[in-house]
């Protein structure tokens, strides 16, 4: 209730997990196809809601301030509005749509580790194929998909040419110790963000990107991600499990010793 | 059920790695230039950005340095821009491989009229290199157009 962006995947990927890993252990297509079967209904029922919303927005003027009766309005219903405008002919729809969608772009290649200069690089390649590929774009309303989808698939492109970036393969490698935080991180984070970002940065590269990506992606790919952070894809609903879990503990852990101290 | 910790979090990496400052300006910039392109009849093939590194030139870093290199089919472009600190004047050298008869454009994205000039116009000389001087600071774009007739073809946007 409220809330800026829906979170509805925390249901959805479970499901759609638990139905794949049984599957996956005795056959190996089989689960691919139970599992496309099942995204298939969900990115359904996902199309005609969203549908439904655009229809009711395209009435309004700035989508953007629009609420909702069915839940608020998400940077994807905003985005596939933009989109929707800018394929019938609204040349300035295209610049909200860069507005709204370049700072989830931004922190899904961020999280592959690569320099600014690089990750700008990867966001204007994302961009220069949206507008190169636009009638490629059957469904309007997964636009936002695509763009992240897009931009990880570059991101992880370059994230392996680049020698400068080093993604971490390994789960299993020691966690990095607590970084010090710079003094320009420490004037913008409150307490609340101070001990989450405390907390994140103890655990391993793989999880960090993981929860970046389901943190600013509604729906991820889950086929992709797992290609992506070479796992297997019945695995990535579990680790985002164990990831949330190590985190959770992280948390417990530091607000516990703080007590101690006081 | 939604998990409020996805929103913290969202919230948190907004507040430590924010989205650099001008990074939607450029990108609109970038978008509205290529959605323009692609309304115009000029048919063209996007070379590949395939390795970027940057070095701090000259000992007191008064100057700065980057390389790009661009790829499109077998045609390979390295690109070098040097900066002078405090002044707005660039130089790009360029080599191309294969050397032919090209010629290149410097094309300047998101610059108002006002501001001057937005287009430069070098040739490739027959080692494949080409240069440009004092080019101002901005986004821009290199076209290598082969004087055989034929598709042209453009580099992304790099800032200089």
């Amino acid at each position: 209730m409220g809330r800026s962006h829906q979170r509805d995947d925390g249901d959805a990927s479970p499901l759609r997990v638990t139905v794949c890993q049984d599957e996956y252990s005795v056959h190996q297509w089989g689960c691919t196809s139970l599992y496309q079967a099942a995204r298939a209904v969900l990115l359904i029922s996902v199309t005609v809601t969203q549908a439904m919303r655009m229809s009711h927005k395209s009435m309004t003027q700035d989508v953007d301030d629009l609420q909702d009766p069915d839940g608020p309005a998400t940077v994807w219903t905003i985005s596939a509005a933009h989109f929707g405008r800018w394929c019938d002919g609204d040349a300035a729809a295209l610049d909200d749509l860069v507005r709204v969608m370049t700072p989830v772009l931004w922190h899904v290649v961020r999280s592959y580790r690569l320099p600014h200069d690089v990750a700008e690089d990867v966001i204007q390649t994302t961009w220069l194929a949206l507008v190169r590929r636009r009638d490629a774009i059957l469904d309007g309303a997964a636009v936002g998909g695509w763009l992240t989808t897009t931009a990880r698939r570059e991101a992880w492109r370059v994230s392996k040419a680049d020698s400068r970036a080093t993604p971490t393969d390994d789960e299993e490698i020691a966690p990095h110790l607590p970084r010090q935080r710079s003094a320009e991180q420490a004037a913008v984070l409150n307490d609340e963000q101070a001990r989450l970002w405390a907390a994140v940065q103890t655990l391993d590269d793989r999880c960090q990107r993981l929860l970046r990506i389901v943190a600013f992606e509604h729906r991820p790919d889950y086929g992709r991600v797992a290609e992506q952070l070479d796992m297997p894809v019945g695995s990535i609903g579990p680790t985002r499990g164990r990831c949330l879990a190590k985190l959770k503990t992280a948390l417990s852990a530091a607000s516990f010793s703080e007590e101690m101290n006081r | 059920m939604s998990e409020p910790i996805f929103e913290d979090l969202s919230g948190m990496w907004d507040a430590v790695d924010p989205v650099p400052d001008g990074l939607i300006a450029r990108m609109q910039a970038v978008s509205a230039a290529e959605a323009e392109l692609a309304d115009s009849d000029l048919d063209y093939e996007l070379m590949m950005l395939v390795e970027r590194s940057s070095e701090l030139a000259g000992a007191r870093g008064s100057s700065a340095a980057y390389t790009l290199r661009f790829t499109y089919d077998d045609v390979d472009l390295l690109v070098r821009a040097v900066g002078a600190n405090g002044t707005p004047s660039t130089r790009i050298d360029g080599w191309v491989v294969p050397p032919g008869e090209i010629t290149v454009r410097a094309q300047f994205v998101g610059r108002d009229e006002a501001s001057g000039e937005s287009e430069w116009e070098s040739s490739v000389d027959g080692n494949g290199r080409f240069e440009f001087r004092d080019l101002p600071s901005g986004l821009v774009r290199l076209w290598l157009t082969p004087a055989t007739g034929g598709r042209p073809i453009a580099t992304p946007t790099f800032e200089i």
